[in-house]
Protein backbone atom coordinates (compact mmCIF):
# COMPACT_ATOMS: atom_id res chain seq x y z
CA UNK A 1 0.00 0.00 0.00
CA UNK A 2 2.25 2.47 -1.51
CA UNK A 3 0.99 6.45 -0.49
CA UNK A 4 0.47 8.72 -3.24
CA UNK A 5 2.82 11.57 -2.93
CA UNK A 6 0.67 13.77 -5.28
CA UNK A 7 -0.82 16.73 -3.42
CA UNK A 8 -4.59 16.77 -2.91
CA UNK A 9 -5.26 20.15 -5.14
CA UNK A 10 -3.07 18.59 -8.39
CA UNK A 11 -5.40 15.66 -7.54
CA UNK A 12 -8.66 17.22 -7.68
CA UNK A 13 -7.74 19.75 -10.81
CA UNK A 14 -6.90 16.43 -12.94
CA UNK A 15 -9.91 14.82 -11.83
CA UNK A 16 -11.99 18.13 -12.75
CA UNK A 17 -9.98 18.19 -16.36
CA UNK A 18 -11.06 14.09 -16.87
CA UNK A 19 -14.51 15.13 -15.61
CA UNK A 20 -14.50 17.97 -17.78
CA UNK A 21 -13.04 16.35 -21.28
CA UNK A 22 -14.91 12.78 -20.48
CA UNK A 23 -18.13 14.63 -20.41
CA UNK A 24 -18.25 17.04 -23.41
CA UNK A 25 -16.78 14.19 -25.36
CA UNK A 26 -19.66 11.82 -24.38
CA UNK A 27 -22.11 14.59 -24.78
CA UNK A 28 -20.52 15.66 -28.24
CA UNK A 29 -21.13 11.38 -28.84
CA UNK A 30 -24.35 11.00 -27.17
CA UNK A 31 -26.28 14.05 -28.87
CA UNK A 32 -24.83 13.58 -32.11
CA UNK A 33 -26.21 9.46 -32.32
CA UNK A 34 -29.34 10.60 -30.79
CA UNK A 35 -30.02 12.27 -34.00
CA UNK A 36 -30.57 8.53 -35.69
CA UNK A 37 -32.44 7.06 -32.72
CA UNK A 38 -34.56 5.27 -35.10
CA UNK A 39 -31.61 3.86 -36.98
CA UNK A 40 -28.61 2.93 -34.23
CA UNK A 41 -30.86 2.12 -31.43
CA UNK A 42 -31.22 -2.13 -30.02
CA UNK A 43 -34.07 -3.38 -31.87
CA UNK A 44 -33.62 -7.53 -32.27
CA UNK A 45 -35.96 -8.01 -35.71
CA UNK A 46 -33.20 -4.84 -37.03
CA UNK A 47 -30.18 -6.53 -35.70
CA UNK A 48 -31.96 -10.04 -36.79
CA UNK A 49 -32.12 -8.74 -40.18
CA UNK A 50 -28.55 -7.84 -40.87
CA UNK A 51 -28.76 -4.30 -39.03
CA UNK A 52 -25.67 -5.74 -37.14
CA UNK A 53 -24.10 -1.97 -35.94
CA UNK A 54 -26.95 -1.32 -33.98
CA UNK A 55 -25.23 -3.70 -31.41
CA UNK A 56 -22.72 -0.99 -30.72
CA UNK A 57 -24.45 2.01 -31.86
CA UNK A 58 -27.46 1.30 -29.16
CA UNK A 59 -24.81 2.18 -26.58
CA UNK A 60 -24.07 6.00 -28.04
CA UNK A 61 -28.04 6.71 -29.30
CA UNK A 62 -30.22 8.11 -26.99
CA UNK A 63 -33.89 9.24 -26.50
CA UNK A 64 -33.80 12.80 -26.23
CA UNK A 65 -31.04 15.56 -24.96
CA UNK A 66 -31.95 15.08 -21.39
CA UNK A 67 -30.91 11.45 -21.70
CA UNK A 68 -28.07 11.82 -23.49
CA UNK A 69 -26.50 14.47 -21.24
CA UNK A 70 -27.74 12.45 -17.80
CA UNK A 71 -25.62 9.50 -19.35
CA UNK A 72 -22.62 11.96 -20.50
CA UNK A 73 -22.45 13.17 -17.36
CA UNK A 74 -21.87 9.88 -15.57
CA UNK A 75 -20.16 8.82 -18.13
CA UNK A 76 -17.40 11.91 -17.07
CA UNK A 77 -17.62 11.31 -13.29
CA UNK A 78 -16.60 7.57 -13.65
CA UNK A 79 -13.84 7.99 -16.28
CA UNK A 80 -12.46 10.57 -13.63
CA UNK A 81 -12.29 7.98 -11.19
CA UNK A 82 -11.16 5.29 -13.19
CA UNK A 83 -8.70 6.81 -14.76
CA UNK A 84 -6.27 7.04 -11.69
CA UNK A 85 -6.50 3.48 -11.29
CA UNK A 86 -6.17 2.49 -15.40
CA UNK A 87 -4.78 3.62 -18.05
CA UNK A 88 -7.47 5.33 -20.69
CA UNK A 89 -6.65 2.31 -23.26
CA UNK A 90 -7.93 -0.21 -20.09
CA UNK A 91 -10.86 1.77 -19.16
CA UNK A 92 -11.99 1.91 -23.22
CA UNK A 93 -11.33 -1.61 -23.70
CA UNK A 94 -13.57 -2.44 -20.89
CA UNK A 95 -16.36 -0.13 -21.81
CA UNK A 96 -16.28 -2.27 -25.15
CA UNK A 97 -16.67 -5.45 -23.33
CA UNK A 98 -19.25 -4.60 -21.27
CA UNK A 99 -21.70 -3.34 -23.90
CA UNK A 100 -20.64 -6.56 -25.98
CA UNK A 101 -21.91 -8.32 -22.87
CA UNK A 102 -24.92 -6.47 -22.85
CA UNK A 103 -25.90 -6.68 -26.27
CA UNK A 104 -25.55 -10.31 -26.48
CA UNK A 105 -27.30 -10.74 -23.71
CA UNK A 106 -30.24 -8.49 -25.19
CA UNK A 107 -29.88 -10.83 -28.79
CA UNK A 108 -30.45 -14.02 -26.50
CA UNK A 109 -32.33 -13.50 -23.66
CA UNK A 110 -34.25 -10.43 -24.41
CA UNK A 111 -36.36 -10.86 -27.56
CA UNK A 112 -39.01 -7.88 -27.43
CA UNK A 113 -36.52 -5.55 -25.65
CA UNK A 114 -35.37 -2.22 -28.15
CA UNK A 115 -33.79 0.29 -25.92
CA UNK A 116 -31.25 2.74 -26.24
CA UNK A 117 -28.69 4.86 -24.33
CA UNK A 118 -25.37 4.17 -21.88
CA UNK A 119 -26.40 3.52 -18.77
CA UNK A 120 -25.66 -0.17 -18.60
CA UNK A 121 -22.22 0.33 -19.74
CA UNK A 122 -22.30 3.22 -16.80
CA UNK A 123 -23.26 0.47 -14.65
CA UNK A 124 -20.48 -1.51 -15.48
CA UNK A 125 -18.01 1.13 -15.10
CA UNK A 126 -19.25 2.11 -11.99
CA UNK A 127 -19.02 -1.36 -10.53
CA UNK A 128 -15.44 -0.99 -11.35
CA UNK A 129 -14.92 2.19 -9.75
CA UNK A 130 -16.92 0.24 -6.56
CA UNK A 131 -13.92 -2.40 -6.50
CA UNK A 132 -10.83 0.32 -6.77
CA UNK A 133 -12.83 2.88 -4.45
CA UNK A 134 -12.70 -0.08 -1.87
CA UNK A 135 -8.93 0.79 -0.14
CA UNK A 136 -8.92 3.97 -0.18
CA UNK A 137 -12.35 4.89 0.95
CA UNK A 138 -14.78 1.92 2.11
CA UNK A 139 -17.59 4.37 3.19
CA UNK A 140 -17.87 5.88 -0.40
CA UNK A 141 -17.17 2.69 -2.05
CA UNK A 142 -20.05 1.19 0.20
CA UNK A 143 -22.46 4.37 -1.06
CA UNK A 144 -21.59 3.54 -4.77
CA UNK A 145 -22.46 -0.08 -4.28
CA UNK A 146 -25.39 0.70 -2.28
CA UNK A 147 -26.76 3.30 -4.38
CA UNK A 148 -26.03 0.56 -7.75
CA UNK A 149 -27.18 -2.44 -5.92
CA UNK A 150 -30.19 -0.16 -5.14
CA UNK A 151 -30.63 0.88 -8.68
CA UNK A 152 -31.17 -2.44 -9.86
CA UNK A 153 -33.27 -3.85 -7.54
CA UNK A 154 -36.07 -1.00 -7.67
CA UNK A 155 -35.92 -1.25 -11.39
CA UNK A 156 -36.49 -4.94 -11.58
CA UNK A 157 -39.68 -4.09 -9.42
CA UNK A 158 -40.45 -1.68 -11.43
CA UNK A 159 -40.73 1.29 -8.80
CA UNK A 160 -38.17 3.10 -10.35
CA UNK A 161 -39.43 6.01 -12.80
CA UNK A 162 -42.79 5.11 -12.94
CA UNK A 163 -43.10 8.85 -14.42
CA UNK A 164 -41.28 8.34 -17.13
CA UNK A 165 -40.05 6.21 -20.05
CA UNK A 166 -39.57 2.56 -19.20
CA UNK A 167 -36.02 1.64 -18.12
CA UNK A 168 -33.98 -0.98 -20.03
CA UNK A 169 -33.56 -2.93 -16.76
CA UNK A 170 -31.72 -5.77 -18.04
CA UNK A 171 -28.58 -3.85 -19.52
CA UNK A 172 -28.32 -2.47 -15.96
CA UNK A 173 -28.21 -6.12 -14.29
CA UNK A 174 -25.77 -7.40 -17.39
CA UNK A 175 -23.42 -3.95 -17.12
CA UNK A 176 -23.07 -4.46 -13.34
CA UNK A 177 -22.47 -8.05 -13.37
CA UNK A 178 -19.87 -7.94 -16.19
CA UNK A 179 -18.27 -4.90 -14.36
CA UNK A 180 -18.18 -6.53 -11.04
CA UNK A 181 -16.11 -9.25 -13.14
CA UNK A 182 -14.19 -7.20 -14.59
CA UNK A 183 -13.56 -5.04 -11.91
CA UNK A 184 -11.88 -8.17 -9.48
CA UNK A 185 -9.87 -9.26 -12.57
CA UNK A 186 -8.27 -6.28 -13.82
CA UNK A 187 -5.13 -5.12 -12.08
CA UNK A 188 -4.92 -1.37 -11.74
CA UNK A 189 -1.74 0.78 -13.07
CA UNK A 190 1.27 0.88 -11.09
CA UNK A 191 1.59 3.40 -8.85
CA UNK A 192 3.70 6.84 -10.65
CA UNK B 1 -121.56 -52.90 -40.35
CA UNK B 2 -120.82 -49.75 -38.99
CA UNK B 3 -118.47 -50.96 -36.82
CA UNK B 4 -116.59 -52.61 -39.94
CA UNK B 5 -116.77 -49.44 -41.88
CA UNK B 6 -114.84 -47.54 -38.28
CA UNK B 7 -112.69 -50.03 -38.34
CA UNK B 8 -111.51 -50.09 -42.13
CA UNK B 9 -111.24 -46.47 -42.04
CA UNK B 10 -108.86 -46.35 -38.59
CA UNK B 11 -106.75 -48.97 -40.57
CA UNK B 12 -106.53 -47.11 -43.47
CA UNK B 13 -105.69 -44.13 -41.52
CA UNK B 14 -103.61 -45.69 -39.93
CA UNK B 15 -101.23 -47.15 -43.11
CA UNK B 16 -101.71 -43.40 -44.33
CA UNK B 17 -99.81 -42.25 -41.03
CA UNK B 18 -96.84 -44.58 -41.27
CA UNK B 19 -95.05 -43.04 -43.90
CA UNK B 20 -95.31 -39.42 -42.50
CA UNK B 21 -94.31 -41.38 -39.63
CA UNK B 22 -91.36 -42.43 -40.49
CA UNK B 23 -90.45 -39.27 -43.08
CA UNK B 24 -90.11 -37.26 -39.14
CA UNK B 25 -87.07 -39.77 -38.48
CA UNK B 26 -85.91 -40.87 -42.05
CA UNK B 27 -84.58 -38.61 -44.51
CA UNK B 28 -81.70 -35.63 -44.12
CA UNK B 29 -80.96 -32.33 -43.18
CA UNK B 30 -78.60 -30.03 -43.68
CA UNK B 31 -77.50 -26.85 -41.56
CA UNK B 32 -74.89 -24.58 -42.37
CA UNK B 33 -73.46 -21.50 -40.71
CA UNK B 34 -70.69 -18.71 -42.34
CA UNK B 35 -69.03 -15.83 -42.06
CA UNK B 36 -67.67 -14.35 -45.50
CA UNK B 37 -64.70 -11.66 -45.40
CA UNK B 38 -65.29 -10.02 -48.34
CA UNK B 39 -68.95 -9.60 -47.73
CA UNK B 40 -68.20 -7.74 -44.74
CA UNK B 41 -64.97 -5.69 -45.98
CA UNK B 42 -66.82 -4.70 -49.20
CA UNK B 43 -70.67 -4.25 -48.15
CA UNK B 44 -73.38 -3.90 -50.29
CA UNK B 45 -71.11 -4.44 -53.44
CA UNK B 46 -68.86 -2.19 -52.56
CA UNK B 47 -65.49 -2.71 -55.10
CA UNK B 48 -62.16 -3.16 -53.64
CA UNK B 49 -60.05 -0.36 -54.67
CA UNK B 50 -56.32 -0.73 -53.91
CA UNK B 51 -53.67 0.76 -54.84
CA UNK B 52 -50.81 -1.74 -56.58
CA UNK B 53 -48.28 1.02 -56.31
CA UNK B 54 -48.77 1.39 -52.40
CA UNK B 55 -46.55 -0.69 -50.31
CA UNK B 56 -47.41 -1.49 -47.30
CA UNK B 57 -44.71 0.06 -44.61
CA UNK B 58 -44.77 -2.21 -41.41
CA UNK B 59 -43.28 -0.67 -38.53
CA UNK B 60 -41.94 -3.68 -36.58
CA UNK B 61 -42.39 -4.66 -34.04
CA UNK B 62 -46.20 -4.79 -35.18
CA UNK B 63 -49.43 -4.64 -32.86
CA UNK B 64 -51.92 -7.49 -34.69
CA UNK B 65 -55.60 -7.77 -33.90
CA UNK B 66 -57.08 -10.80 -34.54
CA UNK B 67 -60.95 -11.29 -34.47
CA UNK B 68 -63.57 -12.97 -35.96
CA UNK B 69 -65.50 -12.05 -39.05
CA UNK B 70 -69.01 -11.03 -37.52
CA UNK B 71 -71.94 -12.71 -39.21
CA UNK B 72 -74.07 -10.84 -41.38
CA UNK B 73 -77.71 -12.83 -40.93
CA UNK B 74 -78.97 -15.40 -39.07
CA UNK B 75 -81.12 -18.44 -39.93
CA UNK B 76 -83.56 -20.23 -37.91
CA UNK B 77 -81.69 -23.56 -39.92
CA UNK B 78 -78.43 -22.21 -38.25
CA UNK B 79 -77.99 -21.98 -34.75
CA UNK B 80 -73.75 -23.56 -35.23
CA UNK B 81 -72.18 -20.59 -34.87
CA UNK B 82 -70.03 -20.23 -32.29
CA UNK B 83 -70.80 -18.12 -29.39
CA UNK B 84 -68.80 -15.19 -28.54
CA UNK B 85 -66.54 -16.41 -25.41
CA UNK B 86 -66.21 -19.89 -27.44
CA UNK B 87 -64.78 -17.52 -29.97
CA UNK B 88 -62.39 -16.23 -27.76
CA UNK B 89 -61.24 -19.48 -26.32
CA UNK B 90 -60.92 -20.22 -30.19
CA UNK B 91 -59.01 -17.09 -31.40
CA UNK B 92 -56.48 -18.13 -28.30
CA UNK B 93 -54.88 -21.15 -30.52
CA UNK B 94 -55.02 -18.45 -33.25
CA UNK B 95 -52.85 -16.17 -31.16
CA UNK B 96 -50.32 -18.53 -30.65
CA UNK B 97 -49.61 -19.12 -34.02
CA UNK B 98 -48.12 -15.11 -33.75
CA UNK B 99 -46.68 -15.46 -29.88
CA UNK B 100 -42.75 -15.93 -30.15
CA UNK B 101 -42.46 -14.10 -33.35
CA UNK B 102 -39.50 -11.67 -32.56
CA UNK B 103 -41.63 -8.80 -35.43
CA UNK B 104 -44.96 -9.69 -33.36
CA UNK B 105 -45.04 -7.21 -30.18
CA UNK B 106 -48.83 -7.60 -28.95
CA UNK B 107 -51.47 -9.97 -30.35
CA UNK B 108 -54.64 -8.48 -29.43
CA UNK B 109 -58.11 -10.41 -29.47
CA UNK B 110 -60.56 -8.48 -30.89
CA UNK B 111 -64.53 -9.08 -29.85
CA UNK B 112 -66.46 -9.75 -33.02
CA UNK B 113 -69.22 -7.40 -32.09
CA UNK B 114 -66.09 -4.32 -31.73
CA UNK B 115 -65.97 -4.59 -35.42
CA UNK B 116 -68.98 -2.73 -36.41
CA UNK B 117 -72.50 -4.63 -38.13
CA UNK B 118 -71.80 -2.36 -41.20
CA UNK B 119 -68.59 -4.08 -41.88
CA UNK B 120 -65.76 -2.47 -43.95
CA UNK B 121 -62.42 -1.23 -44.36
CA UNK B 122 -63.56 1.92 -42.18
CA UNK B 123 -64.89 -0.21 -39.57
CA UNK B 124 -61.83 -2.35 -39.36
CA UNK B 125 -59.40 1.00 -39.00
CA UNK B 126 -61.67 2.47 -36.23
CA UNK B 127 -61.39 -0.87 -34.16
CA UNK B 128 -57.76 -0.53 -35.07
CA UNK B 129 -57.28 2.76 -34.02
CA UNK B 130 -58.93 2.06 -30.93
CA UNK B 131 -56.39 -0.77 -29.82
CA UNK B 132 -53.49 0.88 -31.38
CA UNK B 133 -53.44 -2.13 -34.15
CA UNK B 134 -50.96 -2.00 -37.20
CA UNK B 135 -52.62 -5.29 -38.71
CA UNK B 136 -55.65 -6.67 -38.22
CA UNK B 137 -56.16 -11.05 -38.66
CA UNK B 138 -59.74 -11.58 -40.04
CA UNK B 139 -61.01 -15.47 -39.37
CA UNK B 140 -64.02 -16.18 -41.69
CA UNK B 141 -65.21 -19.91 -41.56
CA UNK B 142 -67.73 -22.10 -43.44
CA UNK B 143 -69.47 -25.03 -41.82
CA UNK B 144 -71.96 -26.94 -43.48
CA UNK B 145 -73.60 -30.46 -40.88
CA UNK B 146 -75.40 -32.71 -43.13
CA UNK B 147 -77.32 -35.66 -41.19
CA UNK B 148 -78.27 -38.85 -43.06
CA UNK B 149 -80.53 -41.53 -41.99
CA UNK B 150 -79.10 -45.07 -42.60
CA UNK B 151 -80.79 -48.12 -43.11
CA UNK B 152 -81.49 -48.96 -39.74
CA UNK B 153 -83.64 -45.73 -38.85
CA UNK B 154 -87.03 -48.11 -40.01
CA UNK B 155 -86.28 -48.96 -36.17
CA UNK B 156 -87.13 -45.46 -34.87
CA UNK B 157 -90.86 -45.99 -35.92
CA UNK B 158 -90.48 -48.40 -32.68
CA UNK B 159 -90.41 -45.35 -30.87
CA UNK B 160 -87.68 -46.89 -28.81
CA UNK B 161 -85.68 -46.84 -31.32
CA UNK B 162 -85.39 -43.53 -31.88
CA UNK B 163 -83.76 -43.05 -27.97
CA UNK B 164 -81.47 -46.71 -28.36
CA UNK B 165 -80.18 -46.78 -32.38
CA UNK B 166 -77.65 -44.77 -33.77
CA UNK B 167 -79.00 -44.49 -37.40
CA UNK B 168 -78.44 -40.87 -38.07
CA UNK B 169 -75.61 -39.95 -39.56
CA UNK B 170 -73.87 -36.28 -38.99
CA UNK B 171 -71.21 -35.41 -41.12
CA UNK B 172 -69.79 -32.01 -41.10
CA UNK B 173 -67.36 -29.66 -43.11
CA UNK B 174 -65.57 -27.28 -41.65
CA UNK B 175 -63.39 -24.42 -43.19
CA UNK B 176 -61.60 -21.71 -41.26
CA UNK B 177 -59.49 -18.87 -43.38
CA UNK B 178 -57.18 -15.95 -41.77
CA UNK B 179 -56.68 -13.31 -43.94
CA UNK B 180 -54.13 -10.80 -42.61
CA UNK B 181 -54.29 -6.78 -43.61
CA UNK B 182 -52.07 -3.86 -42.99
CA UNK B 183 -54.43 -1.39 -42.00
CA UNK B 184 -52.98 1.68 -43.93
CA UNK B 185 -52.98 0.27 -47.01
CA UNK B 186 -55.65 -2.27 -46.93
CA UNK B 187 -53.56 -4.86 -48.63
CA UNK B 188 -53.42 -8.76 -47.86
CA UNK B 189 -50.37 -9.60 -46.50
CA UNK B 190 -50.61 -13.02 -45.86
CA UNK B 191 -53.66 -15.42 -45.57
CA UNK B 192 -53.70 -19.16 -43.90
CA UNK B 193 -56.63 -21.93 -44.66
CA UNK B 194 -57.59 -24.58 -41.95
CA UNK B 195 -60.04 -27.63 -42.98
CA UNK B 196 -61.60 -30.22 -40.94
CA UNK B 197 -64.35 -33.15 -41.90
CA UNK B 198 -65.48 -35.87 -39.71
CA UNK B 199 -69.04 -38.07 -39.06
CA UNK B 200 -70.29 -39.41 -36.03
CA UNK B 201 -73.79 -41.47 -35.84
CA UNK B 202 -76.26 -40.20 -33.35
CA UNK B 203 -79.57 -41.91 -32.54
CA UNK B 204 -82.62 -39.77 -33.87
CA UNK B 205 -83.62 -37.65 -30.69
CA UNK B 206 -80.04 -37.14 -30.21
CA UNK B 207 -79.23 -35.65 -33.53
CA UNK B 208 -79.69 -31.80 -33.17
CA UNK B 209 -76.85 -31.78 -30.18
CA UNK B 210 -75.21 -34.19 -31.83
CA UNK B 211 -74.98 -31.95 -35.07
CA UNK B 212 -74.02 -28.94 -32.51
CA UNK B 213 -71.19 -30.92 -30.44
CA UNK B 214 -69.57 -32.50 -33.85
CA UNK B 215 -69.69 -28.43 -35.34
CA UNK B 216 -67.82 -27.19 -32.15
CA UNK B 217 -65.29 -30.08 -32.20
CA UNK B 218 -64.76 -29.46 -35.92
CA UNK B 219 -64.45 -26.04 -35.27
CA UNK B 220 -61.89 -26.43 -33.20
CA UNK B 221 -59.71 -29.32 -34.95
CA UNK B 222 -59.85 -26.66 -37.70
CA UNK B 223 -58.77 -24.02 -36.08
CA UNK B 224 -55.68 -26.29 -34.81
CA UNK B 225 -54.85 -26.75 -38.49
CA UNK B 226 -55.37 -22.97 -39.48
CA UNK B 227 -52.71 -22.44 -36.89
CA UNK B 228 -50.12 -24.54 -37.64
CA UNK B 229 -50.78 -23.01 -41.38
CA UNK B 230 -50.63 -19.47 -40.15
CA UNK B 231 -47.63 -20.12 -38.29
CA UNK B 232 -46.18 -21.80 -41.71
CA UNK B 233 -47.32 -18.67 -43.44
CA UNK B 234 -46.20 -15.72 -40.55
CA UNK B 235 -42.80 -17.72 -41.13
CA UNK B 236 -43.01 -17.53 -45.29
CA UNK B 237 -43.34 -13.64 -45.19
CA UNK B 238 -40.76 -13.07 -43.09
CA UNK B 239 -38.55 -14.57 -45.58
CA UNK B 240 -40.82 -12.74 -48.66
CA UNK B 241 -40.49 -9.82 -46.84
CA UNK B 242 -36.31 -9.76 -47.09
CA UNK B 243 -36.64 -11.26 -50.80
CA UNK B 244 -39.18 -9.60 -53.03
CA UNK B 245 -39.51 -6.15 -50.82
CA UNK B 246 -43.20 -6.27 -51.08
CA UNK B 247 -43.56 -5.10 -47.63
CA UNK B 248 -41.03 -1.69 -46.45
CA UNK B 249 -40.12 -2.40 -42.96
CA UNK B 250 -39.14 0.04 -40.71
CA UNK B 251 -38.29 -0.37 -37.27
CA UNK B 252 -39.23 0.44 -33.60
CA UNK B 253 -40.21 3.97 -32.35
CA UNK B 254 -40.80 2.23 -28.77
CA UNK B 255 -37.43 2.25 -27.23
CA UNK B 256 -36.75 1.94 -23.39
CA UNK B 257 -34.44 4.28 -22.30
CA UNK B 258 -31.28 3.19 -20.62
CA UNK B 259 -30.66 5.81 -17.99
CA UNK B 260 -28.44 6.45 -15.11
CA UNK B 261 -30.48 6.92 -12.10
CA UNK B 262 -29.73 10.47 -10.16
CA UNK B 263 -28.79 8.93 -7.22
CA UNK B 264 -25.99 7.31 -9.20
CA UNK B 265 -24.99 10.18 -10.88
CA UNK B 266 -24.86 12.18 -7.34
CA UNK B 267 -22.65 9.77 -5.46
CA UNK B 268 -19.98 8.94 -8.68
CA UNK B 269 -19.95 13.34 -7.89
CA UNK B 270 -19.27 12.32 -4.28
CA UNK B 271 -16.51 10.03 -5.31
CA UNK B 272 -14.93 12.64 -7.76
CA UNK B 273 -15.29 15.70 -5.36
CA UNK B 274 -13.82 13.60 -2.25
CA UNK B 275 -9.86 13.75 -2.67
CA UNK B 276 -8.09 11.41 0.49
CA UNK B 277 -4.87 13.68 2.15
CA UNK B 278 -3.16 10.21 0.54
CA UNK B 279 -4.49 8.44 -2.24
CA UNK B 280 -4.27 4.34 -1.62
CA UNK B 281 -4.09 2.16 -3.94
CA UNK B 282 -4.92 -1.71 -3.87
CA UNK B 283 -2.35 -3.86 -4.46
CA UNK B 284 -1.76 -5.04 -7.37
CA UNK B 285 -3.11 -8.61 -8.16
CA UNK B 286 -0.78 -11.86 -9.65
Amino acid sequence: MAPSAEPRSTLFRVRSVRFGIGTATAAALFTTASLGLSDLGFDRPAVLAGEYWRLATSHLTHLDIRHAVTNAVGAGLVSAILLEFHRLATVFGCTVAIAAVISAASLVFFGESSYAGFSGILYGLAAIAVIRLAPASPWLAATVAIVLVAGVVTALADWSRPWTTDVAVHTHVFGFAAGGVMGLWLRPKPLT
Amino acid sequence: MIFNTTRRVLVLALIGALPGCSAAFYGGTERSTSSSMVDYLYPEGERPVVDPDLTPRLELPLRVGIAFVPTTERSWRAGLEPTEARRIELLEKVKSAFEGVDYVEEIQIIPSNYLGSAGGFSALEQTSRLYDLDVFALVSWDQVVNTEDSVFSILYWTIVGGYVIPASENSVHTMLDTAVFDIRTRKLLLRAPGFDHASRPTTAIASETGQKRISDVSFERAIGEMSKNLEAEVGKFGERVKADKSVEIAYSRNYKGSWAPVPLVVVLALSVLWVPRRIRRSPCVG
